[in-house]
């Protein structure tokens, strides 16, 4: 609050005094979509608005029954409001002229954000669509970007939503695959056999994202190699398109898990499923590369996405504490109720400044990415827990919308590599600079 | 204890391992995130049978949870039951917790003549907001005005559909002073409503809900159960409700513990079970090192028989093993489930239910900043 007596003592400042100190009552959230360029302010206050108006009114119920959720029409005003098609400029689709020119993820961090404080699991139904078409981008193939990326954002930007999801998982190979020494060794089941005019795939993916609604999905799987050996993942793994209708390619279940209930995760099939040689993505053996780039990509939007879940959490507790009495006064107004609350907005703050800052690194590194990622998961935890914490019992009940959010935010602690991996892909990195040899 | 108290004791621990076999394939049988719930009053039954429920009626209940032992034996077996059933399941082991705390608040003595045995009983003690020790609360806490109640109290537990709530009321006296009252009352009592508390996060198998008065008349039946000293059992059963609830979360943790060490030795990654890698060792050590702090804890005192603990030193030792739900037993809980990786996040291992029913466990009937501040309104340890 700013008193009386403060605002005369300003009024005594010099000109230039007054110009070099802001009293103006500003929100933060103001205050920092000021620091950015004007299209990404407009583009951060349309991803605001959007979650509030579209998803807010499904978080209760894809929360609660998402197998009874049906996230089409919400994928369809995605569509329309063109978050689906934002990783091509116009006239293809829909990215802000700021990300163009500074070609950086900014425009993503901050639409992670946006969605994710209203609800990771819906933010979430809505982003894979994105990572799965990453390895098309990244791969540099025109032929790619032309054949499945164009057609991607035309159709979203019409209003027609035509999903992408992203699948290197696999039932004994999780982490593995997301990290050298693990690939190495990986026990890795899903192959590709060259044939006559394309490749035969076959084998499983599990916790695929987005794998039960994606009309195509970027599938990794090691090629066969010449000498009949089995293959690693490091040497052969190769990236495909794969539709959906695709014979010998099918979803099995979703699964039932703790958090970001609204976005599947399934299991997929591929039992001698046939695709066309102009289905591979990039070159043959380009996958281990292509896969961990992808990685380096989407693990600073995944640090945003924990942003939002903390920022959520955040602002539920605030909203809470304004409500809520204690004896005959609002919570807010005891002093160690200030104190926990100070912690939580200063711990996002602290997540927002690494996530902005680590999306304007162009291109993205697995150091910086890694960083972000696992730093970010944690303090989603940390600040869900306290806000949790602070309403106590209430902190229970669901209605009040912290639990959500820690149920949302352990996931970030574990997909798209465990924390732990994701420390030691800094180490890994930085190693010829920073660490081993540099020593 | 006695070495013959403390044989028997190990013959009830049989039983209820017995007991908690039975759960676990009742309730689990099946793939359900929270088990299969309609089976929560069979077992509640089965449980009141073998003598694991506390009961309205000394001899019935006497070697319950929270039965009339503690006041010559200590919490010890209280603490051991509760810790096993939290291995299966941390809301049935609320259930069971529940009664006895409904049982603790009332006072065997006061209640012989107006309860049936096999009554279930539910505790309000918590104000909307806050700890009922906290004298902050107190115009928020339910009053007892010239007979007559009204407030809320809230989160109140039970094991299953409760018969009659013990309530711990504000009772303000006719000079002016404070005082407190325990009264019981039916839950059908005119102008008492329960209101269920609404989805939560966990612990899901023990009934939680509030009870609103709004005018309640306070009967003579109901004013006898008031009773003696009922500040004194309002801090021993806020007490034991914080013990119960560590032991709860210590059996829940030592679980998750035990279901992530098996997984990671049968999982493979880099040409080794995962067991061996520096970041599975370290996780899980640190969570049975988090383990063995809340049961160093809960060891405090736990010999000690209830009538011989001064208030402060029970409040103290029970909000030191409640803290370190939230600091440790939840850290073992979530430790574990990430050395499962993506499989610990879904619900087929059951790490997923833990850390929901842990989540629940650390804010039930009290925040740690209120719990660190009433800690220190008690003042230094003698």
């Amino acid at each position: 609050m700013i008193t009386s007596e403060l605002r005369h003592s300003s009024d005594q400042l010099s000109v230039a005094g007054r110009a070099l100190y802001d009293l103006d009552q500003v929100s933060l959230w103001e205050r920092e979509t000021a620091t950015l360029p004007r299209p990404l302010a407009r583009r951060r206050r349309k991803y605001r608005d959007f979650a509030r108006q579209y998803l807010a009114p499904l978080v209760e119920a894809a929360d609660v029954d998402p197998a009874g959720y049906d996230p089409r029409p919400l994928l369809t005003q995605a569509a329309r409001a063109g978050l689906q098609s934002e990783m091509l400029p116009p006239p293809w689709g829909t990215m802000p002229m700021g990300s163009l020119r500074s070609r950086s993820l900014v425009h993503e961090v901050l639409k992670a954000e946006e969605l994710t404080t209203v609800c990771a699991g819906l933010a979430l139904s809505l982003l894979a669509h994105g990572l799965g078409t990453v390895p098309l981008v990244l791969s540099g193939d025109l032929g790619s970007i032309r054949r499945w990326l164009v057609p991607i954002c035309r159709e979203n930007k019409a209003g027609r939503p035509r999903l992408a999801a992203f699948a290197i998982t696999e039932p004994a190979a999780g982490s593995d695959v997301e990290d050298s020494e693990g690939a190495a060794t990986a026990r890795y089941r899903t192959m590709a056999r060259r044939v006559e005019g394309g490749y035969v795939l076959n084998g499983q993916k599990v916790f695929i994202t987005g794998g039960a609604h994606a009309d195509l999905v970027t599938v990794f799987a090691t090629l066969q190699p010449d000498d009949g050996s089995h293959g690693r993942i490091d040497r052969d793994w190769t990236c495909f398109v794969v539709e959906r209708g695709t014979p010998g390619f099918r979803s099995g279940r979703s699964e039932h898990k703790l958090g970001q209930r609204a976005a599947d995760a399934t299991e997929l099939f591929l039992d001698d499923v046939f695709v066309p040689t102009a289905n591979r993505v990039g070159a043959e053996r380009s996958g281990w590369a292509l896969n961990r780039n992808v990685l380096n990509y989407s693990r600073v939007p995944v640090g945003a996405i924990a942003l939002g879940i903390a920022r959520g959490a955040t602002e539920a507790a605030t909203d809470y504490c304004r409500r809520t009495h204690l004896g005959n006064k609002p919570l807010l107004a005891y002093q160690e109720v200030q104190l926990t609350l100070a912690d939580l907005w200063l711990e996002t703050m602290a997540m927002r400044a690494m996530v902005w800052q680590a999306s304007r690194h162009v291109p993205p590194t697995q150091a910086v990415s890694s960083a972000v990622k696992t730093f970010c998961g944690d303090r989603a935890v940390s600040v869900s827990s306290r806000a949790i914490e602070l309403l106590a019992d209430d902190g229970a009940i669901a209605t009040n919308g912290v639990e959500k959010r820690l149920r949302d935010g352990r996931l970030n602690q574990i997909y798209e590599g465990t924390n732990q991996l994701n420390r030691l892909a800094i180490i890994e990195a930085q190693w010829e600079t920073d660490f081993g040899a540099a020593g | 204890m006695s070495t013959q108290v403390r044989g028997d004791l190990d013959l009830l621990l049989d039983t209820v391992d017995q007991f908690a076999g039975k759960a676990e394939h009742r309730l689990f049988a099946e793939e359900s995130p929270d088990g299969d719930l309609e089976a929560i009053g069979d077992l509640l039954l089965d449980a009141a049978e073998i003598g694991l429920l506390a009961d309205v009626d000394e001899d019935v209940g006497r070697w319950g949870v929270w039965g009339a032992h503690v006041n010559d034996e200590g919490p010890a077996l209280s603490l051991a039951v509760l810790r096993r059933l939290g291995r299966v399941c941390a809301g049935l082991a609320a259930a069971v917790h529940a009664q006895g705390l409904g049982v603790l608040l009332l006072g065997s003595k006061g209640i012989e003549q107006s309860l049936p045995p096999g009554t279930r009983l539910g505790a309000g003690f918590c104000p909307p907001y806050g700890l009922a020790l906290d004298p902050r609360t107190t115009q928020d806490r339910i009053h007892l005005v010239d007979d007559r109640l009204d407030g809320t109290a809230r989160f109140v537990l039970s094991a299953g559909t409760a018969d009659a709530v013990a309530l711990a009321v504000h009772a303000p006296s006719a000079n002016g002073g404070a005082a407190e009252a325990v009264v019981i009352l039916p839950v059908e009592t005119p102008g008492l409503r329960v209101v269920p508390s609404g989805r939560r996060v966990g612990l899901r198998a023990v009934t939680m809900f509030d009870v609103v008065t709004d005018g309640v008349r306070i009967t003579q039946e109901g004013q006898q159960c008031c009773g003696s000293s009922p500040a004194d059992r309002l801090r021993t059963t806020v007490a034991a409700d914080w013990l119960g609830q560590a032991a709860i979360a210590l059996g829940c943790a030592e679980q998750a513990v035990s279901v992530a060490r098996t997984y990671t030795q049968s999982r493979v990654q880099g040409g080794v079970t995962i067991s061996e890698h520096a970041a599975i060792r370290l996780l899980l050590s640190r969570a049975e090192y988090d383990a063995a702090v809340v049961a160093s804890i809960l060891d405090r005192h736990a010999d000690t028989p209830l009538a011989h603990l001064d208030a402060n030193t029970l409040l103290r030792w029970a909000i030191d093993a409640r803290i370190a739900v939230g600091e440790h037993a939840s850290r073992a809980v979530t430790n574990a489930l990430q050395a499962l990786g993506g499989y610990g996040y879904m619900d087929e291992y059951g790490l997923s239910k833990r850390l929901r029913d842990l989540t629940a466990l650390r804010v039930l009937h009290g925040g740690p900043d209120q719990l660190l501040l009433a800690r220190n309104d008690l003042g230094a340890a003698s």
